[in-house]
């Protein structure tokens, strides 16, 4: 990758590396300084990285960053531990889209993880895979899981709607 | 029985057939209507005609479903879960969807679950990166350019690698020898060209014949924890040399320098050595350098081959002006670069290997 591939990559990515990230870790400054940080890190690499495998290289990085991140700041609360079963609502939701993403809040980090990949960046489950670190087998079975939750999230809400 | 006339009879007989009436307003109105015989027969063929009920069937709340809760659980459940996400994934195959709506058409309400697993696919929101041009990253010379500049970081480095031993061996580089030193430290001896008053370069000849340098003798020693370099000659007497040696300005204990404060006096012991600068006109060679003459004699005393320290070191340091040279390109240039070196026990350079986008060079010392 040269240099011109490697400023469309920011062009292209920035967007995206950038919500995933703050979508997790709910804190603008953090999440800038994590597109930073992994941009930076494909700067370094940029001659060994192509450009047709720089999407899911810079996600990559932007993941095992956010992670150290989270960690270091003793935030995470265990890639399984069970989803919250405080479903309380008191809040107003003008549509299910504000509601979906209210829910994902209430994940688990890795089912977070998975879910928003896969939604916001229509990820392979064989890509997530490559990404988080996990078989193909765990990602489906994270993807299921989180489907569950959200659909139990929503439906013990749709009649508040 | 004067309460019981033609006009309200009808009320006691609505009480008598609901149980209401009393057993002596009973006995009242029997005996009236014995007494009227056409009432008798129409009660009797009101009685026995079949009352209208009101229908309870009609009017129904058709959408109890929609109310009902139900718990769905079990085997089956979790493979309508699994066949719903599959379904939203767009995973599922054709038999896959058949067996879901199969499925769905089974118990109340697991249609309603059907439709809100449709509903759990995220939208992604409309947020972007503020300040993507600092991450913006720009040539210093066009792709075609960069190239160029890499086989000549390259070239350079090779020119580098082989350039400087021989101008370090042109410009007689001022450290002779480094060596385990009999006092216990290295010892590394360092000839400055530089006094405190004149020069005098190390290449300059010394009035003293090569012939005749093998009698004169220098003695390393340590006093006070500094190391110390002295003249001698075999039959004088310590006490004489002491005088008139060579003064030996201690920099550190590690690193003395041989300073020559003048090169016009009789810097050792004015009877025995003549050092000073002279205009070689023939056959320079028989005459030592005040290099060669210190390096000799220093070495001789710590008792090791200077040459070879000399030699390996020299290389050593070559190499290491050769990967500073190379980094400092690399930085400029900004192409990757990775410099291994490995030392032996002793801190000296044993292998150096620099590894460019182009140019991989590896060297054992």
């Amino acid at each position: 990758m040269n240099t011109k591939e490697y400023n469309l990559c920011v062009d292209l990515y920035a967007d995206n590396v950038y919500r995933f990230i703050l979508k997790n870790i709910k804190d603008e400054d953090k999440a800038k300084d994590v597109v930073q940080d992994s941009f930076e890190k494909l700067w370094v690499k940029v001659g060994e990285v192509s450009f047709e495998k720089s999407k899911p290289y810079l996600f990559s990085i932007a993941y095992h960053t956010m992670i150290d991140l989270i960690r270091k700041e003793k935030r995470l609360v265990g890639m399984e531990a069970a989803p919250s079963e405080d479903m309380s609502h008191s809040e107003h939701y003008s549509d299910i889209n504000e509601l979906l993403h209210r829910a994902v809040q209430q994940l688990p980090e890795i089912q977070r993880n998975v879910i928003l990949l896969r939604d916001y960046e229509g990820y392979s489950y064989e890509e997530i895979g490559e990404i988080t670190g996990l078989n193909e087998s765990q990602v489906k079975v994270y993807i299921y899981r989180a489907r569950v939750f959200l659909k139990t999230y929503i439906g013990s809400l749709e009649t508040v709607i | 029985m004067a309460n019981i006339n033609r006009h309200n009879y009808s009320t006691k007989l609505i009480d008598f057939s609901e149980g209401r009436l009393s057993e002596r307003d009973a006995d009242e109105l029997f005996a009236f209507m014995e007494e009227n015989h056409d009432l008798l027969d129409e009660y009797l063929s009101m009685s026995n005609a079949v009352m209208p009920i009101l229908s309870q069937g009609k009017d129904v709340f058709i959408e109890k479903v929609r109310l009902k809760k139900v718990v769905f659980e079990g085997e089956e459940f979790d493979e309508f879960s699994w066949l719903c996400v599959a379904r939203l994934e767009g995973d599922a195959s054709t038999s896959e969807l058949s067996e879901l709506k199969r499925i769905c058409e089974k118990p109340v309400g697991l249609s309603n679950e059907a439709a809100l697993f449709n509903r759990v696919k995220l939208l992604p929101e409309n947020i972007t990166y503020p300040n993507k041009k600092s991450l913006y990253r720009f040539d210093i010379v066009g792709n075609q350019r960069l190239r160029w500049y890499y086989a000549a970081a390259s070239v350079a480095a090779v020119l580098l690698i082989f350039m400087i031993p021989v101008w370090r061996d042109h410009q007689q580089v001022s450290v002779i020898a480094r060596t385990s030193a009999p006092i216990e430290q290295n010892l590394a001896i360092k000839l400055s060209s530089k006094s405190s008053s004149t020069e005098v370069h190390v290449d300059n000849r010394l009035a003293i014949n090569r012939s005749q340098s093998s009698a004169l003798k220098i003695r390393s020693t340590r006093v006070n924890g500094l190391n110390m370099a002295e003249a001698s000659q075999p039959k004088l007497e310590r006490k004489a040399v002491a005088r008139s040696i060579i003064e030996v300005a201690e920099l550190n204990p590690i690193r003395p320098k041989v300073v020559i404060n003048n090169p016009n006096l009789s810097v050792m012991t004015p009877r025995l050595i003549k050092i000073r600068p002279i205009v070689v006109k023939s056959t320079p060679s028989n005459y030592l350098t005040v290099g060669e003459f210190l390096a000799e004699k220093v070495s001789d005393a710590a008792g090791v081959d200077q040459k070879q320290v000399k030699k390996a070191r020299g290389e050593a340091r070559a190499w290491e002006y050769a990967q500073a040279g190379i980094s400092g390109i690399a930085r400029i240039f900004g192409f990757p670069l990775k410099v291994d070196k490995q030392y032996d026990a002793e801190g000296n350079l044993k292998k150096i290997s620099i590894d460019t986008k182009l140019l991989a060079v590896s060297k054992t010392l």
